[in-house]
């Protein structure tokens, strides 16, 4: 499985937002990052692909399927989009938010199969303690961990996370990683995930796409990308690549004016 | 699993306080139709229905022709303004929300207004059936605007709200301006029907009403998971593969049949459309499963005891039910709130 897209635009009202980009494809079974400062057109990006705003594009596919003409369902069943935000003023359970993203278009029965598959969804995460719980009491963290157990449920070909660790303490950013990473090779599928954390990134990505400013600039292995002198460029900071004892990437940054970082101290 | 959590003991706990509602509504209905001018007993009720070669003439008018439409019309209009709540409040995203949110109170009334001031004279002998028809067409007429305007605008909530409460006040200032008009006998008729009554309830009333609330039911039911999920945002909803404008405009027709039909029927009745849903919501949840069926149930609840209260206050007397709505809902409704915590919307 793979996702390829061709041309890609958008812009609302006059204002380009995605220029022009091309993706080569991004083979299933390999985690790919999404990098890039913020408006630099991510989240407008994993819309597109989506279909939750209406671009311009030449072709969109996902293996042989072009998305272009698709119905919003359709769509739905091949790319898995998960937005940063959720509104969280619903009166109901950890367990009802899981079982209406898994149930969605499906019966209106709940059987003994979809319980069982909605609680391993919840262990996945180590959320089960909280599958009683209502979604409106939980922290930012927790709910962005339901909302990934959301994704997760669904059965679609491409995965579209926008920002799934930003709430996240440290342990949960590397146990979120570490099942995206597993479930990436176990079921076969294409993962695109935005995140602003560069050592994360490093250390999880097989591959890495880098924007900015609407524009895909760079992308290709992970190292190919962050050895090359456009992530610094990108984010406008000095960048020192270090490996830790466990050979991953570390990646530590200052902003490029050392006198400005010192005056603010 | 390891976890404690145990799905269908909820879900059991859930069916059996369906069942129970489902049962005190019989109870309501039983003791509604008992209730009245003609002193007739729970107990006569229950043989009437039991024993139907004991049945006399006399019981036989009372209770099929006049208490039973009544009963009936009471649970079918509780039942579909609270449905129509239920899904207004949840395609709007908004906990005051009603069935007569966008404009279709007003408008119904106005189309009632028309009928009394002009089609009253000229057709004196299908006034009652002039009257129903013209709030009806009026209530529909809201639906269209909306619809078009929506179609301009985009559907989000907010846009929806914005429109509903232009047309709102739109129709009541037609409205308003008629009243001005209107003769003394014909302002005390508006007055009267704005009021909403039982009072006009027949077989052919029951019947209309339970083909429209069978008719639209399936519809919810089908969009259940959609309708669920859209309660976490558009966005989310999107994402998960809903077409929301679709689903709005699709809401907002089921919506207005059942509001429009329990409307051209029985006039305004505010409340039970507003705080079914949220009894619904502190008992069981926003999952549509439960949701709507307790919600439905709860309306009918409301509107059953206030069709007994009204007959109960003043013996000799039957109140229009609007003014009882609001009475005995508002009580139990509070005691809720108290009761009842973090089970509410945020």
């Amino acid at each position: 499985m793979s996702l390829t897209i061709h041309d890609l635009n958008f812009a609302y009202s006059d204002t380009a937002v995605l220029k022009q980009i091309n993706v080569e494809q991004l083979k299933s079974g390999s985690l790919t990052v999404l990098l890039g400062p913020n408006a630099a057109g991510k989240s407008t990006f994993f819309k597109s692909i989506a279909g939750l705003v209406n671009a311009d594009y030449q072709s969109i596919l996902v293996d042989e399927n072009e998305l272009l003409g698709l119905s919003t369902q359709q769509r739905a069943e091949l790319v898995c989009y998960m937005p940063q935000e959720f509104s969280n003023n619903a009166v109901l359970t950890v367990f009802d938010v899981v079982l209406l993203a898994y149930k969605q278009f499906g019966s209106w029965s709940v059987s003994q199969q979809d319980v069982d598959a909605v609680s391993e969804l919840l262990a996945m995460l180590n959320i089960s303690h909280l599958a009683e719980r209502n979604i409106s009491d939980l922290s930012g963290g927790q709910q962005q961990l339901v909302s990934l157990c959301q994704a997760l449920s669904r059965d679609s070909s491409v995965f579209l996370l926008d920002e799934p660790t930003s709430a996240l303490d440290l342990h949960y950013q590397h146990h979120v990683m570490t099942v995206l990473k597993q479930q990436v090779k176990q079921r076969d599928i294409t993962c695109i995930v935005a995140l602003h954390d560069l050592s994360l990134a490093a250390s999880y990505a097989d591959h890495v796409l880098l924007m900015k400013e609407g524009q895909l600039i760079a992308q290709g292995d992970t190292a190919h990308v962050f050895e090359s002198p456009l992530l610094a460029q990108t984010y406008n900071v000095e960048i020192e690549l270090l490996k830790n004892q466990y050979d991953n990437y570390v990646v530590s940054s200052a902003l490029v004016d050392a006198q400005l970082s010192k005056s603010c101290l | 699993m390891a976890d404690s959590f145990d799905y269908f003991k909820v879900k059991k706990q859930k069916v059996l306080l369906t069942i129970l509602m489902a049962s005190l509504l019989l109870i309501f209905t039983i003791v509604d139709i008992s209730t009245g001018a003609g002193d007739i007993s729970v107990s006569e009720i229950l043989q009437f229905f039991w024993e139907p070669s004991s049945q006399t003439a006399r019981m036989s008018i009372i209770v099929w022709d006049i208490r039973l439409p009544i009963s009936l019309l009471a649970i079918l209009t509780g039942a579909m303004l609270s449905a129509a709540g239920a899904q207004m409040q949840t395609i709007l995203n908004n906990p005051l929300a009603e069935p007569f949110t966008l404009g279709i109170s007003s408008a119904a009334s106005f189309g009632a207004a028309m009928a009394i001031v002009f089609g009253a004279s000229a057709f004196p002998s299908v006034e009652s059936g002039l009257i129903t028809i013209s709030a009806f067409v009026f209530s529909l007429l809201t639906v269209l605007l909306l619809y078009l305007f929506t179609r301009l605008r985009g559907t989000s909530a907010e846009t929806m709200v914005l429109i509903g409460i232009a047309l709102y006040f739109g129709f009541y200032a037609l409205l308003y301006m008629l009243q001005y008009q209107a003769s003394d006998a014909q302002l005390s008729q508006i007055v009267f029907w704005m009021m909403g009554s039982l009072g006009r309830a027949s077989w052919f009333n029951v019947t209309v009403c339970s083909i429209v609330f069978f008719v639209v039911l399936p519809f919810f039911i089908y969009r259940g998971w959609n309708l669920t999920a859209l309660r976490m945002g558009d966005e989310k909803a999107e994402s998960l593969g809903i077409n929301v404008k679709r689903l709005r405009i699709e809401m907002l027709v089921c919506i207005s049949l059942l509001t429009a039909t329990a409307v051209s029927f029985t006039g305004t009745i505010g409340f039970v459309g507003l705080v079914g849903p949220h009894i619904a919501r502190m008992l069981v949840g926003e999952q549509q499963r439960f949701f709507l069926p307790v919600a439905i149930l709860a309306g009918a609840m409301m509107m059953s005891l206030t069709s007994i209260l009204s007959k109960t206050i003043t013996p000799g007397v039957i109140y229009p039910i609007g003014i009882i709505t609001a009475l005995i809902g508002l009580p139990f409704f509070i005691s809720l709130i108290l009761s009842v915590r973090r089970r509410s919307w945020h």
